[in-house]
């Protein structure tokens, strides 16, 4: 019979079910897990939500620094017709197996040559640090290599077209682009996202970008934000700028930014430099926000899975005013120096003016040169550091009046030691006032010498804040150099002569300051005695309106003085302005007249060595109005070449500034004492916290 | 005996199942032929639709074929199989050109398109059943030349257009007819063997797409060649998370965010589709309905006595059945990826026509079983001629 042949026809076919099934079993069951992470791995897409960065504000409200959208120009190295060709050379530069990971990664060095039109050859180099696997262990490993690139031809008409439409450089794009695929090597990053290779490319660019998608394969705009200063170069020094961050920072922040992890960077972020842009980089800097969706093989999204929302920065708001700060910046138009005026009672910095400036908004691409002779990124106020001159007469004369050391009457022969003075007719009886006045070398000489002594008047300049930073938010801020015999041993092995006392008496040798410290003592002097904190940053406002206010309750150092002591030294210094003889009194001219109130001051001119060349700073420091000081400030005035007078380069700049001082900052609540409103102010600002 | 034709409980069971598997068929076209789109807006084609279209005439043609003895479709066995070979002719020059694959496979009438192809396997059943029924000479090796040589010259047609996969199910049709005809188990097994001889040479005259499917097939774990077989990768996955349960109907998210590329997803890989949105417990339903639905086909094919419907039985049932095992397998990654769908449930009309049509003639076979030709009843002499040819397996009961 073969009746039973049609049975093994199904036993064949029931074969091929059971031969399926077993398969069925080993994908859905046994690997089902596998599979089912698998595919949620492939449909879920995380991207990163922006918010924008904190603002920057004035004191009175002016926004200094903002975010405002940009669009980006942005490549997307999966969405690339070339992808492989390209990638793949770069990708395979370092195979990572299975638990082998990058620990760090140095010296990523992408060199983008153009050999002609639409030839480029990216040569990309890495050294990097890995976890290797050796038999079963994990051992670190050194490793470095390169390689060169030909980017095809197609590509590279792409990128030319949209750097021509986007005004930004094809090998500068190109070199970005690079640099984003050395981190998808390193599974930093994945090839699907975007990386940004032109920024704040224009409305047209990017609409031109946008619609033509299918000229432009690979390329995507996205919607960015640039940092806009709108007064330009007001303030610049104070606020720095943005830069994108370097290979070695990105390292250090790639895991998280001020113990956040959703404030760190990506390799295509910004951060701040130089100003209040990077002293309060952990305020301003934005959480990232993250966005799961679900997205289709065309990477489509379909619906949001998981979302949390991103955290603006915190605004930041500044104790300087915009109007002082523009009236520091006019007084130094065309000059090297820079102008500090503080708020004497509360040390709030009102302006901080360094010149010559940049503009923030040119940064960094059109911002001036780095081998610029004049430096104008560099701070005066803070980062400049100059003999004080004269003007050191007034920590000397403070010094003395605290050891009550000062004779009633000091001759001055004209001469002291080889040390000179001529600064007024010879020979002359000088009390500390008239000194002041006239800036006698000699009676600071002898003051200095034999009744005050090295020791002691380190100890007072110390105590005055030289030779160490005052602590204000900015980054890079110098300390200076208050000598004193124990530093010269050290650094030179020499014993302290008498030279070195007379040299620092009237503030030469190796004394270094910087304006900012200069303001503080002077501010000092003005309020009686109290060594305030200079204070930039005002308070920051969070997103969620939470106030913070910074270097809050740390104590102020009293030096205090008594009245008569400190009426002296401010008769002194109303005498250099207002009195016949005193060394500003012809740029002070006629000012009681015409502002109603006068102005204590000191000049001061030193001889220096700026950029290999002899030169001289003229200075002067002082406070106003003298009955009730409210503002103190110093003006510094770099000057080449033949020795100019503080009084004359100095005091008509400081002038300038205090003619449009505003008229709030000379005057209280009316019929309040200045020291119980300062108190009144913190206490309110505590009660806003 | 003569009788009137009636449809017994098993055919009901037949007409049945299969009813069970197109509506299997039409709500997962259904699920696989969404669209997703931009901003989650994605939307169905029309190909549930039009699904359902050529159900319904398959519907109408399966009942009109009940109409028609099966003994007469064997009588013209011949004149068939010259019609097809001729529609397999025409379709080389006149069929359309699908734009994906570079193959001329359909003729085109208005917005439908009907593969030749799919027919031919019908009407080489039929003829292979005509070649067979009243003949012992493939009892013998070289005997079994002539229908090989029947099966192969449509096959080398279909296999031209270019559809191997379609061809190569010819040839189980053709090995389980002649082992149900009585012939030799040891000749098919050494004819097997020759094949498998063969393969290298088919290898060379394959075309580059097909070696590609091959390569990918063989290397399928291989991650440097992953890229390559991104259908079968995608199928993998999608049927993998299906898990145990499955996600539910129309909430397989693997397919319907198109990472199964469309143009196959509601044919080729639909069974993909029905594992993750049934998973193992629905893929074995669906197994087991077609067990059901072949298991009773071949008890008819036993309980005919007419050699030419048992034959169709089987031949039915082989070509079936080596399509469901096949395309289940290629989804699964155990086979190259051969363009061959899912019998009753894939989308696409002539597949699912000539399905329905063999099942027709299946349940045809079971209700003429005792019906004579009419021809028989006009020419007794050679109906007394036919019912006096020994039947294979009576002619050789003493073996």
């Amino acid at each position: 019979m073969f009746k039973h042949r049609v049975r093994v026809v199904l036993i064949f076919i029931l074969g091929g079910f059971v031969m399926v099934s077993s398969r069925l079993v080993y994908l859905q069951v046994v690997r089902g897990r596998y599979y089912r992470d698998y595919a949620r791995h492939v449909h879920l897409e995380t991207l990163a939500t922006e918010a924008s960065r904190g603002r920057i504000l004035a004191s009175d409200g002016e926004i200094l620094a903002l975010d405002r959208p940009a669009f980006n120009v942005a490549m997307v190295a999966s969405e690339l017709p070339c992808w492989r060709e390209v990638c793949r050379p770069v990708l395979r530069l370092f195979r990572l197996r299975r638990r082998e990971r990058v620990l760090s990664m140095r010296d990523v060095t992408v060199l983008v040559k153009a050999r002609g039109p639409c030839r480029y050859a990216v040569s990309f180099g890495m050294a990097a640090t890995f976890l290797r696997r050796k038999g079963t262990e994990l051992v670190r490993s050194e490793e470095e290599g390169s390689k060169t690139v030909d980017v095809p031809r197609e590509l590279a008409e792409v990128v030319e077209k949209v750097a021509a439409l986007t005004n930004t450089p094809a090998d500068e794009m190109l070199g970005a682009f690079f640099r984003g695929l050395a981190l998808v090597g390193r599974g930093w990053r994945r090839l699907r996202e975007p990386c940004v290779v032109a920024r704040d490319v224009g409305f047209l660019a990017a609409s031109e970008v946008e619609s033509n998608g299918d000229r432009f394969v690979g390329f995507r705009v996205v919607v960015g934000s640039r940092r806009a200063y709108p007064y330009d170069e007001l303030a610049c020094h104070v606020l720095g700028y943005m830069q994108p961050v370097t290979a070695a920072e990105y390292e250090r922040w790639r895991e998280g930014f001020a113990g956040s992890r959703a404030k760190r960077f990506l390799p295509e972020d910004w951060t701040g430099r130089l100003g209040v842009e990077r002293a309060a980089e952990r305020e301003l800097r934005p959480a990232r926000g993250t966005r799961t969706v679900e997205v289709d093989a065309a990477r489509h999204a379909q619906k949001i899975i998981r979302e949390v929302a991103p955290e603006p920065g915190a605004d930041v708001y500044l104790t300087i005013d915009p109007q002082v700060q523009a009236a520091a910046e006019a007084a130094l138009s065309g000059l090297v120096g820079s102008i500090v005026v503080l708020e004497a009672e509360t040390g709030r910095v009102l302006a901080m003016a360094s010149s010559p400036g940049f503009n923030p908004n040119d940064m960094p691409r059109h911002g001036p040169r780095p081998d610029d002779p004049l430096a104008p990124l560099l701070n005066r106020a803070v980062r400049g550091q100059y003999p004080l001159g004269s003007a050191f007469k007034l920590a000397v004369a403070f010094a003395a009046l605290q050891e009550d050391c000062v004779p009633d009457l000091i001759r001055c022969e004209g001469r002291y030691y080889g040390y000179e003075c001529h600064n007024h007719y010879l020979p002359l009886d000088l009390d500390l006032l008239e000194a002041v006045q006239r800036s006698c070398n000699v009676f600071f000489y002898k003051l200095a010498y034999e009744r005050l002594g090295i020791k002691r008047l380190a100890k007072w300049g110390a105590l005055l804040g030289f030779g160490q930073p005052t602590g204000v938010a900015l980054p890079g801020e110098k300390a200076g150099l208050l000598p004193t015999p124990a530093w010269k041993r050290r650094r030179f092995n020499e014993h302290w002569y008498r030279g070195d006392t007379l040299n620092l008496a009237i503030g030469q040798g190796y004394l270094l300051v910087t304006p900012l410290q200069v303001a503080r003592m002077v501010a000092a002097i003005a309020n009686g005695g109290r060594l305030v904190h200079p204070r930039l940053v005002d308070k920051t406002v969070e997103a969620d309106g939470r106030v913070r206010i910074p270097g809050e309750g740390r104590p102020v150092p009293s030096l205090a003085l008594p009245r008569e002591k400190l009426a002296l030294l401010h008769a002194g210094m109303r005498a250099v302005c207002h009195e016949m003889g005193g060394t500003a009194h012809r740029a002070w001219s006629g000012w009681r007249e015409e502002q109603g109130y006068e102005v204590c001051g000191k000049t001061g001119t030193a001889d220096a060595w700026i950029r290999g060349k002899r030169s001289n700073v003229g200075w002067f420091v002082g406070f106003a109005p003298s009955r009730e000081p409210r503002v103190a400030f110093a003006v510094a005035i770099e000057h080449e070449g033949e020795r100019t007078h503080g009084g004359e380069v100095a005091a008509p700049r400081a002038r300038r500034v205090l003619e449009r001082l505003p008229e709030r900052y000379l005057r209280g609540v009316p019929g309040e004492p200045l020291r119980r409103r300062a108190r009144r102010e913190l206490a309110q600002r505590g009660m806003g916290q | 005996m003569m009788r009137r034709p009636r449809l017994t409980q098993r055919d009901w069971l037949i007409v049945a199942l299969t009813a069970a598997l197109l509506a299997i068929g039409a709500a997962f076209v259904r699920s696989a032929s969404y669209r997703s789109g931009p901003m989650g807006e994605g939307y169905y084609t029309t190909s549930p639709l039009k699904q359902l279209q050529w159900a319904a005439i398959g519907v109408v043609l399966f009942a009109g074929v009940l109409f028609v003895n099966y003994r007469h479709l064997i009588e013209h066995g011949y004149a068939l199989y010259a019609v097809g070979l001729g529609a397999l002719v025409l379709v080389l020059f006149l069929g359309v050109r699908s734009p994906a694959i570079q193959a001329r496979r359909w003729f085109a009438f208005g917005s439908m398109r009907v593969q030749p192809s799919e027919f031919m396997k019908l009407v080489m059943i039929v003829t292979l059943a005509r070649y067979l029924t009243h003949r012992e000479s493939h009892r013998r090796f070289l005997g079994l030349l002539p229908p090989f040589a029947i099966v192969l010259v449509p096959m080398a047609l279909v296999a031209i257009e270019p559809d191997l996969g379609t061809a190569l199910v010819l040839l189980p049709v053709v090995f389980a007819m002649l082992y149900a005809a009585a012939a030799r188990a040891g000749h098919l097994w050494l004819i097997v063997v020759m094949g498998l001889a063969c393969l290298p040479v088919a290898w060379v005259g394959m075309r580059p797409y097909q070696k590609e499917r091959v390569l990918s097939f063989l290397y399928q774990e291989d991650p440097r060649r992953q890229y390559d077989s991104y259908q079968l990768r995608q199928a993998k996955i999608a049927i993998g998370s299906g898990g145990l349960f499955g996600k539910g109907w129309e909430k397989g998210t693997h397919q319907r965010l198109n990472y199964i590329p469309a143009k196959t997803r509601n044919n080729d890989f639909i069974f993909a589709v029905i594992c993750e949105e049934l998973g193992f417990f629905g893929a074995c339903l669906v197994f087991a309905l077609y067990l059901a639905l072949f298991a009773s086909c071949l008890r008819t094919a036993e309980e005919v006595h007419h050699p030419g419907g048992r034959l169709i039985a089987v031949g039915v049932v082989t070509m079936v059945g080596t399509e469901a095992v096949v395309n289940a397998a290629m989804a699964t990654g155990q086979l190259p990826v051969v363009g061959l769908s899912l019998p009753l449930i894939s989308y696409g009309g002539s597949s699912l026509l000539s399905s329905l049509l063999g099942l027709a003639l299946v349940v045809n076979v079971s209700i003429y079983r005792g019906v004579a030709l009419a021809a028989d009843e006009l020419d007794p002499e050679a109906a007394a001629r036919r019912a006096s040819a020994p039947l294979p397996e009576e002619s050789f009961m003493h073996e």
